[in-house]
C-alpha cells in the first residue's frame, strides 16, 4: 500500500523530476514542490514508486512557468499572446496557484478589443471561484463568498477575477454590436451565449442581437427544418424582445426562414407589432409582456425574464450562492464555519501526520 | 492555436464515466489497493467534475461510497469482534479509515477548496470522521461496548493489573478526532462516564482510607492517587482530561473530607503542629491548597491552635502576681519562631496563612493589656548593660523580632510611654549598653510608626549629648576657679521638659547641704549661659556615690560607729573609734543619699523623722529604705527596729556598723526592679488616656479642617483610621471628644442634620 509517511520524506534540497506532456522531464527541488498543495500531494503519492518521475499532463512551458513562479523567480507575461495566457491560466488553475492566476488576470488587461474580451469572458465565466456578479453598471460589490479567512491569495484571486470579469461585461454591454458580430461569439457555448443575449443592458438594436443569435444558431446547426420545440426556437423566444422591433426589422430577421416561427405565428407577431394590440397564438401568449419590454427596461423586464427562463437559469452558475447570501445571519454563520475549517485543516494535518503546504 | 478553455457543459455520460473512475479509485483505496492508482489522473477528474458544476454529485457520491464501505465492511468486522479483540479491531478500522480518507481528500482537494467552501459543507476528511462516528463508533451496541471496555481497562489498571495502554490511548485519540472541532464525542462517549465512575470509585476509597489511616498516611495516599490519575490522563487518555480527573479526585478525596482530615485526633493538623511535623504539614498544605476553601480549613485549624497557645501564654496568673516580662515576651517570640518555621517550611509562605497567623498574634497579644509594658521591659533588658556573650548581630536579630511583636500591638502609644520611661532610666542611670543599639531601635520604631513617634526619644538622646558638653564646660569653669562645687563631684543632666517622662507632682525634696549647694552653683552657671530658662531638680532619677567608713563588727546597741557620708569622693570623712575602719563606696539613689546623710548627725531616726526631714514621698521613701534596711543582706547599710519586712512610721533605723562586703564599691539595688506596681500602672494608664484625648481631638480637628463638613459615622471611621497606628480609639471616646470640641466651638452641628458636623474656623 502506498501510504506515505513523514519519516520517508527526502530532504528539501533533493531533486524531483516531472515528466510533462510530450515526455520531456523537468527537474526541480522538493522545496519548490512543497510550495504548491497539488504538486506536493501528487509528489507525496509518487513516493511509493521511487525513481519514477511525477507525471503531469501539461505543456512544458506552462509547467516551467509555474515552477519559476513557485521558486520566486520573475515570470515575464508581458510578451505573451492572449491565447498563450489563457492556456497558461487553465493549466495553473488546476494547480490552484492563485497568486500566479492573479498575475495572469492582470496581464489580460492588456487586451481591450471585444473579440479578446469575449474570449476572456468565455474562460472566466465558468470558474467556480467567480463570485455572484451583480449589475455591471452598478457599484461593484465585494465577492459574496468570503475566502479571506481561508487563503488571502485565493481571496485576491477572486477579487481580481471579479474585476476582469466585470470589465468583460462592460465591454459586452457598451460595444454590443461589435461583440455580436465577432467570430469569438461563435465559440461561446450555449449557456454563455444565452446569458449574453438575454442581458437587458446590451446596447444594440434588437435586430442586430437577433442576427447575432441566428448566426450562432446557424453555426452550431441548432435550427431544425421540422420541429418548433428545438432549443434554437426556445433560445430565440426567450432572448429577443420581438415586440420592441418594428415590423420591418422583424421581417428582416427572417424568423420563418430560420424555422423559429411558423408563418401564422410570425403574422400574429407582425400584426401585434404593427397595431400595438391583438391576439397571439396561445403558445406565444406567455412571451407577450416580455417581448414588449425594451432592453434597459429596468426591473420589470428583468423580472419577466427571470420568471420566463427561471427554470433554465436555475442550473446556471452560482445559483445556490445567490440564495445563501440573502440572509446575513446565514452568511455570518457561513463565515464562522469557514474560519473553523481553516482550523480543521491544521487538525487534519495533525491527525494524519502529513505535512501539507497550503498554497 | 486552438484554445483549450474550460468547457461550460459536459456530457452526462462523460460525467458518469469520470465519477465511476473516481468511485472505483475510492473503493480501491478503501480496500488498500491504491498502489496502481494515478493520483494525478484522479485529481484531474475530480477537478473537472467540480469545474463543470458537478461538485454536488461528487460530494454526495463520496458520502454514499464511504457510508456503504463503513456499513458493509467495517461495521461487520467491528461487530464480530465485540467479544474478541474488540479494541484492537476498532483501532485498526479507525487507522485504515483515516488513511483512506487522507488519500481521498488528496484526490478531492479542489472540491475541498471550492465546492466545500462555497456550500458550507464538511470537508472531505471531516465528512469521513462524521461518517465513521455515526456508522461505526456510535452505531448500536458499539458505542456502549467501547465505553464499557475503556472503563473496565482503567479500573483494572487502578487495581494494579497490566493493560494495553496503547489501545486505550488510540481509542481516546480517535474519540477526540471524531469530535471534528469540539471534544463532544470524547466527552460524551468516554470522559463523562469515566469521571462518574472515578468519582464513585474514589468515594468508596476515601471511606476506607479514612477508616484505616492516620491523617499523614491519608494525605500521602491522596497525593499518590492524584499523581497516578494525572499520569494516566497524560499518558493514555486525552491530556485535557488530566485537569478534570484530578478535580474529581480532589473533590472526592480532599474537598469532601477536608475538615475530617484536618481534625483527625492524634494525627490531624493540631497533632502535626504539636509534634512539629513540618513535612506532614507541608504535604497537608499542598493537598488542601488544591481545593477551594481547603486552605481556609487548614488556616482555621492552625489559627484555633495558635490562639489557644497564645491565650495560655498571655494569661496572667493571679497566683504569681503577674508575669515575668522577659519570659512573657521570649515565649511569644519563641511561638512566633515556631509558626514562622511552619509558614516557611510547611505553608510555602502562603499569604493567607501568614495573615491568619499575624491576626492571631494580634488577637491574643492584645488580650493582655500589659503587653506593651512587657515588650518595652524586654527590650530594656536587652539594651541594658550586662547582657553577656550576646553579639551585636544577635541583639539586632532580637530587636527585629520584637518589632514583629510590636506590630501586633494595638496600644502603641502605651508602649511608647513605657519605652520612654525605660529609655530615660537607661540614659540617666547610664545603663545603656550601646548607643548604637539604642539608636538602631529608635530607627526601627521610626520606620514602623513615623518620626512623630520617635521625635521625643531622639530628643532625649540629644539632651544627653548636650548635657555632656555642658558638664565639660562646667568642670572647666570650676577648674578655672569660677565656682565652688563644695567638694561634690556633681554631674547634671539637663532634660528638656516634655521629652522625658514626667513624674507625678513636682517633689520638693530636701537634699543635703553640700550637693544642694553644688547644684546651686551649677544652676547659676547654666542660667548665666542660657538666660530665661528654668531648671528644676528632679531628684527621683538621680544617683550618688558615697564614701562610707564602717567601724564594726559591733553588735551591741550602743554602737558608736559613725557613718561618714558625703556627696563626692573627696568629701571630708568623719572617722572615729578605735576599731579598724572599712571603707566602701556606696552607690545609691539621690533619695537614699539624702536619707543616709541624715545619719551623719543622728545615730537613730524613725521613719517618720526621716520623712519629715527629707520630704521624700512616702512611696519612694519606703522603697529607698527597704533596699537599705531589708534588702539583700550584703546591701543592708541600715538596721531596722523591729526587724520586720514591713516599714511603719514608728520603725527606727540606725547605721549597720557591722556591714561587711567583699566589694569596695557596693551598689544598692532598688527594691522593685522589673515592671510597675499596680497603682503605678493605673497612673500610667490614666496618663495614656489623658494623652489619647488630645490625640483624638487633634485628629478630629485635622480631619474637619480638611473636610469642612462630615457625617458623624464617617468622621469616627476616619479618626479610627488615622489613629490605628497608635491605638484603637473606641467610638464612645471619639464621640465624647467631638462633644468636647463642639463645646469649645471648634465644631458645630448642622441645623439640617444633627449627625453632621461642620468645622468652625
Amino acid at each position: 500500500m502506498g501510504v506515505f509517511s513523514k519519516c520517508f520524506l527526502p530532504p528539501k534540497a533533493a531533486r524531483v523530476d516531472l515528466m510533462v506532456n510530450g515526455g520531456e522531464v523537468v527537474s526541480t527541488t522538493v522545496d519548490i514542490i512543497q510550495r504548491n498543495p497539488v504538486l506536493n500531494m501528487l509528489w507525496q503519492h509518487s513516493l511509493s514508486e521511487p525513481g519514477k518521475p511525477l507525471q503531469l499532463k501539461d505543456d512544458k512551458n506552462d509547467v516551467v512557468t509555474l515552477l519559476r513562479h513557485l521558486a520566486g523567480q520573475p515570470v515575464d507575461l508581458s510578451h505573451r499572446e492572449l491565447a498563450e495566457l489563457i492556456k497558461l491560466f487553465c493549466s495553473v488553475h488546476q494547480y490552484q496557484c492563485y497568486r500566479l492566476l492573479s498575475d495572469i488576470l492582470r496581464e489580460m488587461e492588456r487586451f481591450q478589443s471585444p473579440e479578446y474580451l469575449l474570449r476572456i469572458y468565455k474562460v472566466l465565466r465558468p470558474l467556480p471561484e467567480l463570485p455572484e456578479i451583480g449589475d455591471p453598471d452598478g457599484p461593484s460589490a465585494p465577492p459574496e463568498i468570503d475566502l479571506r479567512d481561508v487563503d488571502p491569495e485565493q481571496d485576491d484571486f477572486a477579487a481580481q477575477l471579479t474585476r476582469t470579469y466585470q470589465r468583460c461585461l462592460q465591454v459586452i454591454d457598451s460595444r454590443s454590436s461589435e461583440v455580436l458580430s465577432s467570430d469569438a461569439l461563435l465559440s461561446l457555448p450555449l449557456e454563455l451565449l444565452e446569458e449574453l443575449i438575454q442581458r437587458p443592458t446590451l446596447k444594440a438594436r434588437e435586430l442586430d442581437i437577433g442576427r447575432g443569435l441566428l448566426r450562432w444558431l446557424r453555426h452550431h446547426r441548432f435550427n431544425s427544418p421540422t420541429g418548433r420545440s428545438d432549443p434554437g426556437r426556445a433560445l430565440v423566444l426567450e432572448s429577443l424582445r420581438l415586440l420592441t422591433m418594428s415590423p420591418k426589422d422583424l421581417k428582416k430577421l427572417e424568423l420563418e426562414t430560420e424555422n423559429i416561427l411558423s408563418r401564422e405565428e410570425l403574422e400574429a407577431v407582425l400584426r401585434l407589432a404593427h397595431h400595438g394590440s391583438g391576439p397571439l397564438p396561445p403558445q406565444l401568449e406567455e412571451y407577450r409582456s416580455y417581448w414588449q419590454c425594451p432592453r434597459d427596461g429596468g426591473k420589470a423586464g428583468r423580472g419577466l425574464l427571470k420568471r420566463l427562463v427561471g427554470h433554465t437559469k436555475g442550473k446556471g452558475h452560482g445559483s445556490h450562492r445567490g440564495q445563501d447570501v440573502t440572509d446575513s445571519a446565514e452568511r455570518r454563520e457561513a463565515i464562522r464555519q469557514k474560519r473553523n475549517r481553516s482550523a480543521d485543516k491544521i487538525k487534519m494535518a495533525l491527525a494524519t501526520g502529513v505535512s501539507f503546504v497550503f498554497d | 492555436m486552438r484554445i483549450r478553455a474550460f468547457p461550460m457543459t459536459m456530457d452526462e455520460r462523460y460525467v458518469e464515466g469520470i465519477w465511476n473512475i473516481l468511485k472505483n479509485a475510492i473503493q480501491e483505496i478503501q480496500k488498500k489497493n491504491n498502489s496502481g492508482l494515478s493520483f494525478e489522473e484522479l485529481y484531474r477528474n475530480a477537478y473537472t467534475m467540480v469545474l463543470h458544476k458537478h461538485g454536488e454529485r461528487l460530494y454526495t457520491g463520496l458520502r454514499d461510497v464511504v457510508t456503504q464501505h463503513l456499513e458493509t465492511k467495517v461495521r461487520g468486522d467491528v461487530l464480530k469482534s465485540l467479544n474478541n479483540n474488540f479494541l484492537a479491531t476498532l483501532n485498526q478500522a479507525w487507522h485504515d479509515h483515516k488513511t483512506s480518507m487522507i488519500m481521498i481528500r488528496d484526490i478531492l482537494m479542489y472540491m475541498d477548496r471550492v465546492y466545500v467552501q462555497q456550500n458550507n459543507v464538511d470537508n472531505v476528511f471531516n465528512l469521513g470522521l462524521i461518517l465513521f462516528r455515526d456508522q461505526i463508533v456510535r452505531y448500536g451496541g458499539i458505542r456502549d461496548h467501547l465505553r464499557e471496555t475503556l472503563l473496565k481497562m482503567v479500573m483494572r489498571e487502578r487495581r494494579g493489573e497490566v493493560i494495553d495502554k496503547l489501545a486505550v490511548k488510540n481509542a481516546c485519540s480517535m474519540l477526540m478526532v471524531l469530535g471534528v472541532d469540539s471534544r463532544a464525542v470524547y466527552e460524551e462517549d468516554f470522559e463523562r462516564p469515566f469521571l462518574q465512575q472515578s468519582a464513585e470509585f474514589y468515594r468508596m476509597e476515601s471511606q476506607n482510607f479514612l477508616a484505616e489511616n492516620s491523617a499523614s498516611a491519608y494525605i500521602r495516599k491522596v497525593e499518590a492517587r492524584i499523581n497516578e490519575e494525572a499520569e494516566r490522563a497524560s499518558h493514555y487518555l486525552d491530556e485535557s482530561t488530566e485537569a478534570r480527573i484530578v478535580e474529581v479526585v480532589e473533590e472526592e478525596l480532599i474537598k469532601k473530607h477536608m475538615k475530617t482530615i484536618v481534625e483527625i485526633e492524634n494525627s490531624g493538623v493540631v497533632h502535626m503542629l504539636k509534634q512539629q511535623k513540618t513535612d506532614d504539614l507541608a504535604c497537608m498544605y499542598k493537598l488542601l491548597s488544591r481545593v477551594q476553601d481547603g486552605l481556609k480549613t487548614l488556616a482555621d485549624c492552625v489559627s484555633t491552635y495558635l490562639r489557644e497557645q497564645g491565650r495560655a501564654l498571655v494569661a496572667e496568673d493571679p497566683a504569681y502576681g503577674g508575669k515575668n516580662a522577659i519570659t512573657y515576651v521570649q515565649s511569644l517570640l519563641d511561638l512566633r519562631d515556631v509558626f514562622d518555621h511552619f509558614l516557611k517550611n510547611s505553608f510555602n509562605k502562603d499569604k493567607m496563612v501568614k495573615q491568619r497567623i499575624a491576626s492571631d498574634f494580634e488577637y491574643f497579644l492584645n488580650l493582655n493589656n500589659k503587653s506593651p509594658e512587657y515588650l518595652s521591659l524586654f527590650i530594656d533588658d536587652r539594651l541594658k548593660k550586662g547582657a553577656k556573650g550576646v553579639t551585636e548581630q544577635e541583639i539586632e536579630a532580637i530587636l527585629d523580632k520584637t518589632m514583629v511583636i510590636f506590630r501586633f500591638l494595638q496600644e502603641k502609644d502605651v508602649f511608647e510611654r513605657y519605652y520612654k520611661q525605660h529609655l530615660a532610666k537607661r540614659l540617666l542611670l547610664n545603663k545603656s549598653a550601646s548607643d548604637d543599639n539604642e539608636k538602631n531601635m529608635i530607627s526601627k520604631l521610626r520606620t514602623e510608626c513615623g518620626c512623630q513617634f520617635t521625635s521625643k526619644l531622639e530628643g532625649m538622646f540629644k539632651d544627653i549629648t548636650v548635657s555632656n558638653t555642658i558638664m565639660e564646660e562646667f568642670k572647666q569653669h570650676i577648674q578655672s576657679g569660677g565656682a565652688n562645687p563644695f567638694g561634690v563631684d556633681l554631674t547634671v543632666r539637663v532634660l528638656t521638659t516634655g521629652f522625658w517622662p514626667t513624674h507625678s507632682g513636682n517633689i520638693k525634696v530636701e537634699i543635703p547641704r553640700a550637693p544642694a549647694a553644688a547644684f546651686e552653683t551649677f544652676r547659676k552657671f547654666y542660667l548665666a549661659k542660657h538666660t530665661g530658662r528654668q531648671l528644676t531638680l528632679q531628684a527621683q532619677l538621680g544617683s550618688a556615690d558615697l564614701n562610707a567608713v564602717f567601724y564594726g563588727p559591733f553588735k551591741s546597741d550602743d554602737s558608736s560607729t559613725d557613718l561618714a557620708v558625703a556627696g563626692g569622693s573627696n568629701s571630708a570623712l568623719l572617722a572615729a573609734g578605735t576599731r579598724s575602719p572599712r571603707r566602701h563606696i556606696i552607690q545609691v539613689s539621690t533619695f537614699q543619699m539624702s536619707i543616709l546623710m541624715l545619719f551623719n548627725n543622728r545615730e537613730r531616726l524613725t521613719y517618720e523623722e526621716i520623712r519629715n526631714e527629707t520630704n521624700i514621698p512616702e512611696k519612694d521613701l519606703t522603697r529607698a529604705l527597704q533596699s537599705l534596711a531589708v534588702g539583700k543582706p550584703t546591701q543592708r547599710i541600715l538596721v531596722k527596729q523591729p526587724k520586720t519586712k514591713e516599714i511603719e512610721p514608728s520603725h527606727a533605723f540606725s547605721v549597720n556598723d557591722a556591714f561587711t562586703s567583699k566589694l569596695h564599691r557596693v551598689k544598692i539595688q532598688l527594691g522593685v526592679a522589673k515592671g510597675e506596681s499596680e497603682p503605678e500602672r493605673r497612673e500610667t494608664r490614666s496618663k495614656v488616656d489623658e494623652d489619647r484625648k488630645y490625640e483624638i481631638e487633634a485628629a478630629v480637628v485635622r480631619i474637619m479642617k480638611a473636610r469642612r463638613t462630615l457625617q458623624h459615622n464617617v468622621l469616627v471611621a476616619e479618626v479610627t483610621e488615622q489613629l490605628k497606628s497608635r491605638f484603637l480609639p473606641s467610638p464612645v471616646v471619639i464621640k465624647k471628644r467631638i462633644e468636647g470640641l463642639i463645646e469649645k466651638e471648634y465644631l458645630a452641628r448642622t441645623q439640617e442634620d444633627r449627625k453632621v458636623y461642620t468645622y468652625v474656623a
